[in-house]
């Protein structure tokens, strides 16, 4: 036994507050995200998508088939923002892990659940504004596809007679010529219509569409890759970028990462009414939409609550154990 | 409630196949012990299992009578200085003991007042608000104290606070554990360095190899040194004239002659060491350096170990 001599004990210690401890983490995690090169690879990732956009509006003015909404969904949303999670949410409590300063945070009265979700709350909250910040970005050059790009298409009259098999499609009853698309055996004569292929996204309610799913998005992802963080440690940032970079290229994670986005864009999608066409065909492939807020809300609470108890469980082995 | 500070009981703490510790325990009262072991002792495993970063594999870690893991309750009485210079870089000094008494649960202006109050107590009020990546190794350690002290802990857990230090922080630390002491707090300072500890406190805890070797007082711990031969070593220009004088004094047993350097083996370090100034003076030897290669750890538990 160890027993030198004492003098009286110093009083107790004054009582403190856990949810001063949660805000404390969460400003600390805000100050960290706003540190060092991360936030310039923010940028860099979220200018690639009005980067992109400009060039496509540049050369081809009368729009494609809807430049903001195929780049923002195929590139944006399910590219740059996973990058963009990635990049800035990974290290947001792994780095204190790595470094050793997570020490200073868990010898305190602050559960350290609390601890993780300030930490979560103080990178997750700008990392969701700065997703947005592309897509406001992007919006006016979006405003600038204002003349639809028009199709035409070849209908059936039904009150003609029916239209005779052609070489290469039907053929039209008063013109002779061949009408591709058109099947054998339909009904009447050929008539013309002409419709545009899209809409403009020039509604504030689309806006608000993809500011959403923009938010949504950096949630759901950014909440993925900072649990793996606090769970895996920053050493699996590299491997998990690799994972992103490679495997997502040659299209084996993005299936699974797809999963999490139809959440994103389900919830985004059918909020908006009517649906922008471009995605009318992904309607029948998307969950109906209270799945898609489902996922929105159960998935980030899932993967931070098994941070938060993950932290809570182990062991902090630190340097020089 | 507990009358010890600190309970062990049988606490074995494993890393895959590494044993950090084995099979200790040990009750501690409280004052101020020095917790001594080589690097790789198990000196920091036993300082995290004691502010609850850290559960052990096997075994009961209890801190004033409480178990010291996922007790946040109880991390209100501990201060812990951990050992490395790890900090929120971008943060002034007084910016980083502040996030940590917020963290800690404290909000407004007795977060300030803590703040102050701790950085003045450690001298570190005139850099405290300039940033952290500009802070010398001595201004790292005193912030280190400054947050471990500033919530007014009960016990303070103190991991090597003298390394790389120089001798102003040396002596500021010094004075500060044996204030604290007197305070009543309880204090535990690792350190791999005896003499270092033994400036702050009689009292003594050796970790060997993840086990308690010994525990008591400084006193009862040299003499069980003392009773082997102890080495010292000189440095001096002249060594075959230094050689040829300490040949003749009965308390060297064994001597040894190197390229500007004299070492003696003695069974009778205090006398030898009362007796060497005057020597030195008579036989008119210039001696640059006098250091005992004994004093350090490694020699303190070869002797525990061998003898």
């Amino acid at each position: 036994m160890v027993s030198p001599a004492t003098a009286p004990p110093p009083p107790p210690a004054a009582p403190t507050s856990p949810i001063t401890g949660l805000i404390t983490a969460a400003h600390l995690s805000f100050r960290q995200f706003l540190q060092g090169p991360r936030k310039w690879l923010l940028l860099l990732a979220g200018s690639v998508f009005p980067a992109l956009l400009s060039v496509f509006v540049f050369l081809e003015p009368k729009g494609m088939n809807h430049p903001f909404l195929q780049l923002f969904d195929q590139l944006y949303l399910q590219g740059a923002i996973l990058f963009i999670a990635l990049l800035g949410a990974v290290p947001a409590f792994s780095s204190d892990v790595e470094d050793g300063t997570i020490v200073y945070l868990y010898c305190r009265p602050t559960p350290r659940a609390f601890i993780v979700v300030g930490k979560w709350l103080g990178c997750i909250v700008p990392l969701a504004l700065i997703t947005m910040i592309p897509v406001l970005a992007a919006w006016p050059l979006a405003l600038k596809q204002v003349q639809p790009y028009e199709t035409t298409t070849w209908v059936a009259d039904p009150s003609g007679t029916a239209v005779p098999r052609g070489e290469d499609g039907a053929v039209d009853d008063d013109s002779g010529e061949r009408r591709p698309g058109m099947r054998e055996g339909s009904p009447g004569k050929f008539v013309t219509m002409t419709r545009p292929s899209h809409r403009a996204p020039a509604q504030p309610r689309e806006l608000f569409a993809a500011l959403f799913a923009s938010a949504a998005g950096a949630v759901l992802y950014g909440t993925l890759f900072f649990s793996l963080g606090a769970i895996l440690g920053r050493p699996y940032l590299i491997a998990m970028a690799y994972a992103v970079i490679v495997e997502a290229t040659i299209g084996r994670l993005e299936i699974k990462l797809y999963v999490l986005s139809r959440f994103v864009r389900t919830a985004a999608l059918r909020s908006l009414d009517p649906v922008p066409r471009f995605f009318e065909g992904s309607l029948e492939f998307l969950p109906p939409a209270w799945l898609g807020w489902t996922g929105i809300f159960v998935f980030p609470l899932v993967f931070l609550g098994a941070a938060a108890a993950f932290s809570t469980w182990k062991s902090y082995i630190g340097k020089g154990v | 409630m507990s009358q010890f500070a600190v309970q062990f009981q049988n606490v074995t703490r494993w890393y895959g196949q590494v044993v950090a510790l084995r099979d200790v325990t040990l009750n501690f009262q409280g004052g101020v012990v020095g917790l001594l072991g080589q690097n790789g002792a198990g000196k920091t495993t036993f300082l995290r299992i004691l502010t609850g970063s850290m559960r052990p594999s096997k075994g009961v870690a209890l801190v004033f009578g409480a178990h010291a893991f996922g007790n946040p309750d109880l991390y209100r009485r501990i201060g812990y200085c951990p050992d490395h210079d790890n900090f929120f870089e971008f943060m002034t000094g007084r910016e980083f003991v502040e996030t940590l008494l917020g963290i800690h649960g404290f909000a407004g202006p007795e977060r300030a007042r803590r703040a102050s109050a701790a950085l003045d107590r450690v001298k570190a009020a005139e850099f405290a608000d300039r940033k952290i990546y500009g802070y010398s190794k001595g201004m790292r350690q005193r912030l280190k104290l400054a947050q471990a002290l500033s919530h007014d802990p009960e016990l303070l857990i103190l991991d090597e606070p003298l390394n790389g230090a120089d001798p102003i922080i040396r002596r500021d630390v010094i004075d500060l554990v044996k204030a604290l002491g007197r305070e009543g707090r309880s204090v535990i300072i690792s350190s791999h360095v005896l003499h270092e500890v033994e400036a702050m406190t009689p009292h003594l805890l050796l970790l060997h190899k993840g086990r308690v070797m010994a525990a008591g007082e400084v006193r009862e711990i040299r003499g069980m040194i003392d009773r082997h031969p102890h080495s010292v070593r000189l440095r001096t220009p002249r060594g075959r004239d230094l050689a040829a004088v300490l040949a003749r004094d009965p308390r060297v047993t064994e001597l040894h002659i190197g390229e500007g350097v004299v070492t003696v083996r003695t069974p009778q370090p205090d006398a030898f060491y009362a007796a060497l100034p005057q020597v030195l003076l008579d036989a008119g030897l210039p001696v640059h350096e006098i250091e005992s290669p004994d004093d350090n750890l490694d020699a303190v538990f070869r002797y525990l170990t061998e003898g």
